[in-house]
């Protein structure tokens, strides 16, 4: 019996050591996958600056089904030198929707990452992952320079424009970026709304909970401010949430805040909450709140009807032990 | 020939109404004295007026019979079935006057919603909302949850007026001991002792997630009330996804399943008979159930590329299951996510869930566990019907607090009942399509009022149609009492209201 078992432990042994070298080849290739396209000279990206000098057109652009900039043709397209803050028009624009400066009220975090240096939130691993393979590509770039494309005839600035100034002309409407949305809007989302980033404004409510796998970071819920009363809870860096005077309840009208960030229908990073990832947030309007007066004479209705009871159970009482 | 109601019997009726009106007057103390704690002063002169009105209109009823003496079946039965929409009624005068209700047809039915432990809510801007408010709400629940005659027998309120009647014209037939008031004094005693733990820990992990500690207090009351009972109503409108805590969510689980198991079985485990809760009827269709539309659940959304996730599946799905099956209605997915990230089987998965609800003699809700494992019963004993030779007398026997032989009557009642709730869902669902609405939101809403589960989407909402509004009070109102008490109060109400001559020609 327990020669047999031996001998069958030879196709297992032979199967683990195939599955070893399978994984080992596997991860060789990645490493040498990785590396050829980090130097830049990998065979399967293509040149976008030669496209885009050479007249481009629609075709010439990558786009998905969409119509939406393939973003891995983005990572290339970041200019050298650029930090990653003027390019927001270019494509990959989730990686560069955080750090557009906002129009209207002074942001917190204004360059994509979490404000007073701290990490982005780690649910953006995605566009975290996008924006530091941007910049990995920019360092790469900067020890082999492409040949500069040539200065173009600008047909607004003139001559001598900045040739690093890479904007596509040919830039296709990006729906990955939606501005100004309604929370209501959120509510009632269906999939087009996932993974986008949003931008929506509401009263602060309820309390501020400390998200529980991620230190540093916590929940609030932001309530639209039409009637819908539409909520979205909005995962943001504690840090962040400075701003915030006031949170919505009974009788106070919680902060109302700007939030840019990226909407999930069902995160991943979350077991599946419908949550909207904070990148940038601004304080619109401070919160207040409504003092309430003692006022005795509300309290006159009340009280005749209560002691009008109060007389009726008595004689009622009476009435029965009368019976009795 | 229907049994028409005397005016004697109406105003026996009358006194005992007004003995819970009056019950009910004093439950708004509550809120109140909440409000004075909190300087609410509004809500304070508010609940103080509602108080009033229901303590007048409560001494009013009672004087239209000074000594009602002791209470027919009949009486009973109209009573209990009067007593879930009188309160509501007088529910509403608060609710309403808070502001935050579309109509005043919208306060009703959170009303109704609240002491059916219905859970559904139309109410608007929840996060606004007054702590007095709030504790109105969660009172409701408790005192809907263990039973308007429960709490009124425990309290001793009918005196001798025929408890025995009252019990089981509110669906309860199983006594804990032989009398009544001890048995409702038990009900009332464990669901003490279980929310008053509840409470504690929730209020730990409340205090831990950066709460401020009359908040946590509050807050882990009140879901630690509508988690044992059943209820579903939260205190903040993001349900239960509001505290983003997985060990609330796996607290509040353990709460709604403890919640969905007969009281009977708790004094038989209490007893040390733990065997009898597993050899009972019960649990073994809870088990063979839960786990057959929890394989159907998990299968039809793992198939959904938005909801396929296996910790999502883990957390949302599995809380969403036992929401269901318990009839309690807290949500850990958004009703968006139900219509949109769901799959429509996942969606109907829930509506059959909840349709069949919990254990009898529990505060759960729906057609029942018991009522199916006898009609499963009955299923099996036709079978050996069939295949025994025919002289050979067939004898199903079924374990529910002690060894049971199945009858033609156990099984007559289970099966009618059975038909009454599916008809009342297709109904519902009729009604829903007939105001507009898509076929599968209307039967999961027509489901969720009748079976008193609450997870609503969208067919319930803030000033919606009157007329579907009512019908779904009614169904809230009619699952609750288990069609029988409801069907015998209409039939009733109705032989009165014909006049005496026609009645003969019929």
């Amino acid at each position: 019996m327990s020669r047999l078992r031996k001998g069958a432990r030879l196709p297992v042994l032979g199967l683990v050591t195939a599955a070893l070298a399978g994984w080992l080849l596997a991860v060789t290739c990645v490493a040498v996958g990785g590396a050829v396209s980090d130097d830049g000279t990998g065979p399967a990206e293509p040149a976008p600056r030669a496209a885009w000098a050479d007249n481009p057109t629609n075709e010439a652009v990558p786009t998905d089904d969409t119509g939406v900039v393939d973003p891995n043709a983005g990572k290339d397209k970041q200019p050298e030198g650029n930090d990653g803050n003027s390019s927001g028009a270019g494509a990959g624009s989730d990686a560069n929707a955080g750090t557009v400066p906002p129009a209207g009220p002074a942001p917190q975090s204004g360059d994509g990452a979490a404000p007073d240096g701290s990490p982005a939130p780690p649910a953006e691993g995605e566009d975290a992952g996008t924006g530091s393979e941007a910049g990995d590509a920019a360092d790469a770039a900067e020890g082999d320079k492409p040949v500069a494309p040539p200065v173009l005839p600008d047909p607004v600035f003139g001559e001598g424009t900045n040739p690093d100034n890479l904007i596509n002309p040919q830039q296709k409407p990006d729906s990955s970026f939606i501005y100004d949305t309604s929370i209501s809007a959120l509510q009632d989302a269906d999939s087009y709304l996932n993974n986008q980033t949003v931008q929506v404004t509401g009263e602060v409510v309820g309390d501020r909970i400390k998200a529980e796998f991620d230190p540093g970071f916590c929940w609030i819920v932001l309530q639209a401010n039409d009637d819908s009363y539409a909520e979205v809870p909005v995962f943001i860096a504690t840090d962040v949430t400075a701003p915030i005077d006031t949170y919505g309840s009974y009788g106070r009208k919680g902060t109302t805040l700007q939030v840019r960030g990226i909407f999930h229908l069902s995160c991943s990073d979350h077991e599946g909450l419908t949550d909207l990832h904070a990148d940038t947030v601004a304080a619109v309007e401070k919160g207040s709140i409504t003092q309430q007066t003692l006022d005795p004479k509300a309290f006159i209705p009340g009280g005749i009807l209560t002691v009008l009871g109060l007389v009726m159970l008595l004689v009622f009482r009476h009435m029965r032990e009368g019976r009795r | 020939m229907w049994l028409r109601f005397t005016l004697y019997d109406l105003r026996v009726i009358g006194h005992y109404l007004g003995t819970l009106v009056l019950f009910f007057a004093v439950l708004m103390l509550v809120p109140l004295g909440t409000a004075l704690v909190f300087q609410e002063w509004e809500p304070a002169s508010r609940y103080l007026v509602a108080a009033g009105i229901t303590m007048v209109a409560g001494c009013t009823l009672r004087f239209l019979r000074i000594e009602p003496g002791r209470l027919s079946r009949r009486q009973a039965l109209a009573v209990t079935g009067f007593a879930w929409v009188v309160l509501a009624l007088f529910a509403s005068i608060p609710l309403y006057f808070s502001g935050h209700y579309a109509t005043y047809l919208d306060a009703v039915f959170d009303g109704v919603s609240g002491l059916t432990t219905t859970g559904a809510s139309v109410i608007v801007d929840l996060d606004h909302l007054s702590y007095a408010d709030n504790m109105f709400r969660f009172a409701m629940h408790a005192l809907g949850g263990l039973g308007l005659i429960v709490v009124a027998l425990s309290f001793g309120l009918f005196g001798r007026g025929g408890g025995a009647s009252l019990f089981s014209s509110e669906g309860r037939s199983e006594h804990v001991v032989p009398n009544v008031v001890q048995t409702t004094q038990f009900i009332a005693r464990i669901t003490l002792i279980i929310v008053t733990v509840a409470t504690a820990i929730i209020m730990g992990l409340c205090l831990g997630l950066g709460m401020e500690p009359a908040r946590a207090f509050l807050n882990a009351l009140w879901v630690s009330i509508s988690g044992f009972l059943t209820g579903g109503f939260t205190p903040m409108q993001l349900s239960i996804m509001y505290y983003h805590s997985f060990p609330l969510e796996c607290i509040l689980m353990v709460l709604m399943i403890l919640g969905s198991i007969s009281f009977v079985l708790y004094a038989e485990v209490g007893k040390g008979n733990v065997s009898a809760f597993f050899r009972d009827i019960e649990t073994k269709t809870m088990v063979l159930w839960i786990a057959v539309m929890a394989f159907v659940f998990t299968a039809t959304l793992s198939s959904w590329s938005l909801f396929d996730d296996m910790l999502a599946l883990l957390r949302r799905g599995l809380f969403m299951i036992i929401s269901a099956f318990t009839t309690t209605g807290f949500q850990v997915v958004t009703t968006n996510q139900i219509t949109t990230a769901f799959s429509n089987g996942a969606f109907l998965t829930l509506a059959f869930i909840m349709a069949v609800g919990g254990s009898s003699g529990s505060t759960a809700g729906g057609i029942k566990f018991s009522r199916m494992g006898i009609i499963l019963k009955s299923i099996v004993a036709n079978v050996k019907e069939a295949l025994a030779p025919d002289s050979a007398r067939v004898v199903v026997a079924y374990n529910h607090l002690g060894r049971r032989v199945l009858t033609p009557n156990i099984v007559k009642e289970a099966m009618t009942v059975f038909i009454l709730y599916v008809i009342t869902y297709v109904i519902g669902a009729l009604v829903g399509i007939a105001h507009g609405g898509e076929a599968i939101p209307a039967i999961f809403e027509s489901v969720a009022m009748t079976s008193n589960g609450g997870i609503i989407t969208s067919m319930a909402h803030p000033g919606m149609a009157p007329t579907l509004e009512l019908f779904y009070i009614l169904q809230m109102w009619a699952g609750r009492l288990e069609f029988v008490t409801l069907l015998a109060l209409i039939v009733e109400v109705g032989a009165s209201l014909v006049p005496r001559r026609k009645a003969r020609r019929s």
